[in-house]
């Protein structure tokens, strides 16, 4: 994957650079806005990271003057301020998800790809399949190795939301935000209650788990063993 | 504040401003008067003229001219000095009566100047007439006259100047007392500016002007002082509270530095993490409390059902409790609960207060959370029969940082129940707690949207 990264902090851009690279990404690092709006144009990454304060152009001009010339490239936005309308701002102004520093390197790479991989509106599916478990998104019904699974709407979403980021880790907080509109630490255990009330409905009766949690960093639904 | 210049006070201005109006038109006045009195007198001296000549006019009709001579030099010197002037020429001219020998003057009322042609030091009005072929000219002197009007002139000239040095007196006294008044309230002004915030201005009980601003300015100040207080506070607990755990990372990595073994030092590196997550967590919820009490928020409220909001909160925690061995109940009224609100904060604050009751009481506890219509309002109170709060502490919990000491050893940051009342501030909303006995009972009542609200 070709990433674009707009970071000014020496430490940050170098600590996500190797990072990403170890994990088999190319990346090209700028360190200030007009640059990076200037790579971010050719339309040649597969994703733009960008933080919010870069000097010469700020991350949010950047990301609308890139969105008023038609580029669709997905942004993520890196930043530290954490205030409460920076991320709607953020997202307003045509990124596509925000993330607050500071943060695990494991939410970053969650986050990037799935936000890579996010199909694209025109190709969505009725159905998902992951393994033996089958959704119907017409009808909001999902069954298991044929049995119908009685699901309440929030975890039909989170079961759907894991689904189509099949063999992805979703972290606790892109759970938060995508499932409960949750812009916020809800200092308890929601993600952790509903995952166990959902397993207990479409992993426990059945030979094997589809849904895994990955230590520290979130869960993940797939059908390898 | 020093002396100043006597001329600067803005008490002394306004009686000099005030005395001078009032010495005006009083020297106006005195003008008029003065006018009048002056008039009054000329007619008077007239009267007496004409007086003089019609007597001694009447004395020659009724025996000629020698009884016109008699008359003349019988009263003549009978008059003090030469107050009163004749001369009565006969048809050649020539001078047959009179202490004086006047000429040249017109007939009827006329002025005569002194020194003229005569050795007197005052002015005369005249009165020249016909006596048959003889010419009669009647004088009497302006001396009195004048010196009637010089002392009246006088007595209006003294009364001003009594005016003005009272309006001068009066202005001095003035600016005594305001100037004492004055430089008690700038050298507490002094002392606020130089930090000492719990100082007040003096505030009589007359309540005048400059009492109703001290009070102003003592509300204001009180506010200050509490705002400021409030931030010592908080930097102190700031450091306080993060001083532990930042304390307990450094210790963690420390150990981790000489482990060998990589599972340990993982192990290590991963306790220092969710320390430093708790850290980062503190500070994301100190800023959010900051910028929410900066009402920097009020751009995104919408009108939204109260209800819609609690239910869905509910479904989320409802799970959350049974799966943690605590119970939570649901109680709506009936009818929609509309308030005008941001509803991200809301569901923050709703979130934060579960949490809470949850956190801080044993498994098996009951919560229940009630939303019924209040006062054109909503209100809502989320009620457990936990141990709760003991009275004295229940305001303080509100505060940042504030923690129960039992609570000292769970989770959180103290800082869920500053958030919502932050929360609540910026929606007018009044919060509560009391009693529920057992328990703790949290009401919060929203005000009704406000009219033409979105």
């Amino acid at each position: 994957m070709k990433i674009l990264l707009i970071e000014d902090d020496e430490k940050t851009g170098g600590y996500v650079v190797k990072g990403l690279a170890s994990a088999g990404h190319v990346v090209d690092w700028v360190r200030d806005g007009r640059d990076g709006l200037a790579a971010g144009l050719d339309a040649s990454h597969d994703i733009v990271v960008v933080d919010r304060m870069v000097p010469a152009l700020d991350g949010l001009t950047i990301v609308k003057t890139l969105r008023a010339a038609s580029v669709r490239t997905p942004v993520l936005f890196l930043t530290s301020m954490s205030g409460v309308d920076d991320r709607v701002e953020g997202l307003e102004s045509g990124g596509d998800d925000y993330l607050v520093k500071p943060f695990a390197f494991s939410e970053l790479t969650a986050r990037i790809n799935a936000l890579v991989r996010r199909p694209p509106i025109a190709t969505e599916k009725t159905r998902l399949r992951v393994g033996d478990l089958e959704m119907d998104l017409v009808k909001r019904t999902a069954e298991r190795a044929g049995t119908l699974l009685d699901l309440l709407p929030r975890e039909f979403s989170l079961l759907e939301l894991l689904m189509r980021n099949e063999g992805r880790v979703l972290t606790k907080t892109m759970l938060l935000e995508r499932i409960w509109n949750f812009n916020f630490d809800p200092q308890s255990s929601v993600v952790e209650t509903h995952i166990s009330r959902l397993r207990a409905k479409i992993d426990k009766p059945f030979d094997f788990p589809l849904l895994h949690t990955v230590r520290n960093i979130g869960y993940s639904l797939h059908a390898r063993r | 504040m020093r002396g100043g210049s006597f001329f600067k006070s803005t008490a002394v201005r306004l009686a000099i401003i005030y005395s001078s109006l009032f010495v005006v038109s009083y020297l106006g006045a005195n003008v008029v008067a003065y006018q009048m009195v002056l008039a009054y007198l000329d007619d008077r001296l007239d009267a007496a003229v004409m007086e003089r000549y019609r007597e001694i006019e009447a004395t020659f009709r009724a025996r000629g001219v020698s009884g016109a001579i008699d008359m003349i030099n019988s009263h003549g010197p009978a008059i003090r000095g030469q107050e009163t002037i004749y001369t009565l020429r006969d048809r050649t001219g020539g001078v047959i009566a009179g202490n004086a020998a006047i000429s040249g003057v017109p007939s009827g009322f006329s002025d005569l100047a002194p020194d003229d042609q005569h050795d007197a030091s005052t002015s005369y009005k005249l009165f020249r007439g016909q006596l048959g072929d003889n010419d009669l000219i009647v004088g009497i002197s302006e001396g009195d006259t004048d010196q009637l009007a010089r002392i009246v002139l006088v007595s209006f000239g003294w009364t001003t100047a009594i005016v003005f040095a009272v309006g001068l007196g009066g202005a001095a006294v003035l600016r005594y007392r305001s100037r004492n008044r004055i430089f008690a309230l700038s050298q507490t002004a002094h002392a606020i500016g130089h930090g000492e915030l719990s100082k007040r201005l003096p505030v009589s009980p007359r309540m005048d002007e400059i009492d109703v601003l001290s009070s102003e300015v003592n509300v204001a100040l009180t506010r200050l002082e509490a705002s400021v207080i409030a931030l010592k506070q908080v930097t102190t607990d700031i450091a306080h509270d993060l001083k532990t755990p930042i304390g307990r990372t450094f210790l963690v990595l420390d150990d981790a530095l000489h482990r060998e073994d990589m599972d340990e030092v993982k192990g290590a590196v991963g306790a220092a993490l969710q320390e430093l997550a708790a850290i980062a967590s503190t500070f994301d919820a100190l800023l959010r409390i900051a910028q929410i009490e900066a009402r920097s928020r009020t751009a995104h409220f919408r009108l939204v059902d109260f209800g819609d909001l609690v239910r869905d909160i509910y479904e989320i925690y409802e799970v959350t409790a049974s799966e943690e061995g605590h119970e939570l109940h649901l109680k709506l009224g009936d009818g929609d609960c509309w308030i005008s609100c941001d509803p991200d904060l809301i569901r923050q604050m709703l979130a934060n207060l579960l949490a809470n009751s949850m956190r801080h009481t044993p498994a098996g506890t009951r919560t229940s959370l009630e939303l019924s219509p209040h006062a054109g309002g909503v209100a809502l109170s989320v009620s457990d029969n936990g141990p709760g709060i003991p009275e004295p502490e229940r305001r303080r919990v509100l505060e940042r940082f504030y923690r129960l000491e039992k609570s000292r050893t769970t989770v959180g940051s103290g800082l869920g129940l500053s958030l919502v009342k932050a929360i609540c501030d910026l929606h007018d909303a009044r919060i509560e707690l009391s009693d529920n006995s057992p328990g703790l009972r949290v009401r919060v009542t929203f005000p009704a949207p406000r009219q033409g609200s979105l």
